[in-house]
């Protein structure tokens, strides 16, 4: 009975799978393996693999994605756990209203990544907001003495915009539990005397990890498809794997159609590798879990 | 059997005022074009859409797109399958999509010779588009040349064609740059800079190999201008907004587009200061047409024929030309228009920002086939683009 019930929640979202993606994904293999071709006949071929593997601007473009957001993804890690501990910090010694500082920490959560990516570029762009601050104040004597933060070669544009965003998101993921667990097991620290810092060591950092790193693992595998932000803060060459696709779809014929499809599907099974790692961590933690708890 | 005929002939009466009911009811007219602009989106929306519904009666539903080379594929992955009844009444289009349209045979055929305002339109503008004969297919909605636009607040006009360009990009090293050639604007730069260096006749003459050949010519002069371009070349900006971007916070001193008075416009949006200025090449910039066309599995041929000649007429084309509108130039004939018009048409060029028509007429060339638009585009990321 209880599996029937399981089965009958899952059918909503199961067909709202099928109607919006399902044939999306068909149309993607099949393209790809030359079916569904618009110009001349199909066939089954692999040549657009083929030409995808051994194409050098493929594995550039994937080791840059990699890379940024590899680096993205580690810094946010790094920043929320000394978001975590300040508010940890502030909440026990009452130093200011906890529940509006979070408010103001998670807002970023709810704003795009195009106008988060735009307001990155005015705000640190050459003759940006910050950059005119600065040269009113008389920090730095010429406007073009401002280093470059946009459009530069080694994303830090990017970078910085995937960190202003994924930082908030796993503070969200987090936060409540540090509380939580803050209220559990405020006595025992009391007990044995702990100093804030060795309890958020020794109790409270051991307890989010895991949550830590699956909120991680989402952001790894959201940032690799991910394409306004490169767009915008990108450089001409190299490019992140999804403005390679956005620039050979608008701009190449419709033989293309084949490599394209091929360089989707593999930006899929790449994110879907991520999923399955962060599958396994899951497991892996939940057994602790479950004992520690 | 009196009787009989009477009853005949009046349910023959009640079933064709049936059909002529369902033959009116049919007032939809579905138009899609590309949804990047807000100032085209606005035109449409609010100076098009209430005209034709008020005139003619026809519901015009304006239906956005990013890129018109999805309808294309639409268009003819719905011919393989043999869809009759497509959803698309009227398409805005032209160069290499109109090509594979017409490639393709999905377009509804002789559709100019069916407008009533035909008559008034330019003669040029209905013979070829991006050197692809149009035969009918297509009717010219608008006229759209290449410039410069420069701050006049920083002296002349900084260069009129390639060798002026470099001696301008010496002297202000980081101040000029334009879009990458993976985007439209980017790519109508490099091929004005083509066109200006090799020449448009040379370039008609030359065969697909002798073409590549030359374009290291070009490939080589813009490598040379690249360590004293924005950023000394290692980044170009992505799209025509982004150098709009540079130029309206004086990052760079010299943008770029298609709409002639585009300078206009973003002046009296306030996005430029009103110092600012278009000018052209003294070989031409590239000048070309935009079009609608019809799809041959259109549901409402007669309507979508109504509003095209509603966007023709000069009524129309006047308030498309307005910059606070649009700001697109008209494809109509002045010497077919009562002098009224055609002193409307005069009055929106006093500004002074922008060309005369004389000058405007004088400096262009046409559009290179699109086959060559692919090498040169292609040939600037292989060459340029990756250094």
């Amino acid at each position: 009975m209880e599996k029937i019930k399981k089965f009958i929640y899952i059918i909503p979202f199961f067909l709202y799978i099928t109607f919006f993606f399902l044939y999306g994904l068909y149309y993607v293999f099949m393209t790809s393996f030359g079916y569904n071709r618009i110009l001349t006949k199909s066939y089954f071929t692999l040549e657009y693999y083929r030409e995808v593997i051994y194409s050098k601007e493929f594995y550039e473009s994937l080791i840059y994605t990699i890379k940024i957001n590899s680096i993205a993804s580690i810094f946010a890690f790094i920043l929320t756990i000394g978001v975590l501990f300040l508010v940890f910090i502030s909440k026990r010694r009452g130093y200011f209203h906890t529940k509006f500082f979070q408010r103001v920490i998670e807002a970023p959560v709810f704003v795009p990544y195009l106008v988060s990516a735009y307001g990155v570029l005015l705000l640190l762009m050459r003759r940006g907001i910050l950059n005119k601050i600065l040269f009113k104040i008389g920090i730095i004597s010429s406007i073009d003495d401002f280093v470059i933060l946009t459009n530069d070669r080694y994303g830090v544009g990017i970078i910085l915009t995937y960190v202003w965003k994924a930082l908030p998101f796993m503070t969200m993921m987090t936060l409540p539990i540090v509380f939580r667990i803050d209220k559990k097991w405020d006595s025992l620290g009391k007990i044995y005397n702990l100093s804030d810092i060795t309890f958020f060591k020794k109790i409270v950092f051991p307890l989010v990890f895991p949550t830590l790193s699956i909120s991680f693992f989402i952001v790894l595998t959201y940032l690799f498809a991910s394409f306004e932000t490169p767009y915008i803060l990108g450089v001409t060459h190299p490019r992140v794997l999804s403005v390679l696709v956005f620039d050979t779809y608008t701009k190449g014929s419709l033989d293309m159609r084949g490599k394209i499809m091929v360089m989707n599907i593999l930006i899929s099974s790449i994110s879907l590798l991520f999923g399955g790692v962060m599958c396994l961590v899951l497991k892996f933690f939940t057994k602790f879990e479950e004992r520690e708890w | 059997m009196g009787k009989k005929i009477k009853l005949f002939t009046l349910s023959l009466l009640v079933l064709s005022a049936l059909a002529g009911c369902k033959k009116e009811e049919n007032k939809d007219v579905n138009i899609y074009m590309w949804g990047g602009s807000k100032e085209i989106n606005k035109f449409m929306d609010d100076v098009v859409t209430p005209k034709v519904l008020e005139k003619d009666g026809i519901n015009l539903k304006r239906v956005p797109i990013v890129d018109i080379k999805d309808v294309v594929n639409k268009l003819i992955i719905e011919k393989q399958a043999g869809k009759k009844n497509g959803v698309i009444d009227i398409l805005w289009v032209n160069g290499e999509n109109f090509k594979a349209l017409k490639d393709a045979k999905v377009l509804e055929e002789n559709i100019l010779a069916k407008v009533e305002n035909k008559d008034l339109l330019k003669e040029s503008t209905t013979v070829k588009d991006f050197g692809e004969t149009i035969n009918g297919l297509e009717v010219p909605f608008g006229e759209a040349q290449f410039n410069f636009i420069y701050n006049t607040k920083n002296g002349k006009i900084p260069f009129t064609g390639w060798e002026t360009l470099t001696e301008y990009v010496k002297k202000n090293p980081g101040k000029f740059t334009y879009p990458n050639a993976n985007n439209f604007t980017g790519s109508a730069f490099v091929r004005n800079i083509v066109i200006d260096m090799l020449g448009y006749d040379n370039i008609q003459k030359m065969t697909p190999e002798e073409f590549k050949q030359n374009l290291n010519l070009v490939w080589n002069y813009l490598n040379e201008i690249e360590p004293y371009l924005w950023r000394k070349g290692e980044t170009y900006p992505e799209s025509e907004g982004k150098l709009d971007l540079l130029y309206s916070t004086g990052e760079v001193n010299v943008t770029m587009g298609y709409t002639i008075n585009k300078v206009n416009s973003k002046i009296e949006s306030k996005e430029y200061p009103d110092t600012s200025q278009s000018f052209l090449l003294n070989k031409g910039t590239l000048f070309n047409n935009h079009y609608l066309a019809i799809p041959k599995n259109a549901q409402n041929k007669s309507g979508a024929l109504i509003v095209i000649n509603e966007l023709i007429s000069p009524e129309m084309q006047l308030l498309k030309q307005e910059p606070k509108n649009w700001g697109d130039f008209n494809i109509l004939d002045m010497r077919k228009l009562t002098p009224e018009t055609v002193k409307k048409f005069f009055d929106l060029n006093k500004s002074g920002k922008i060309p005369s028509p004389e000058e405007l007429q004088e400096k262009r060339v046409m559009e290179l086939t699109p086959d060559k638009l692919k090498v040169i585009e292609e040939g600037w990321i292989e060459n340029v683009g990756k250094n």
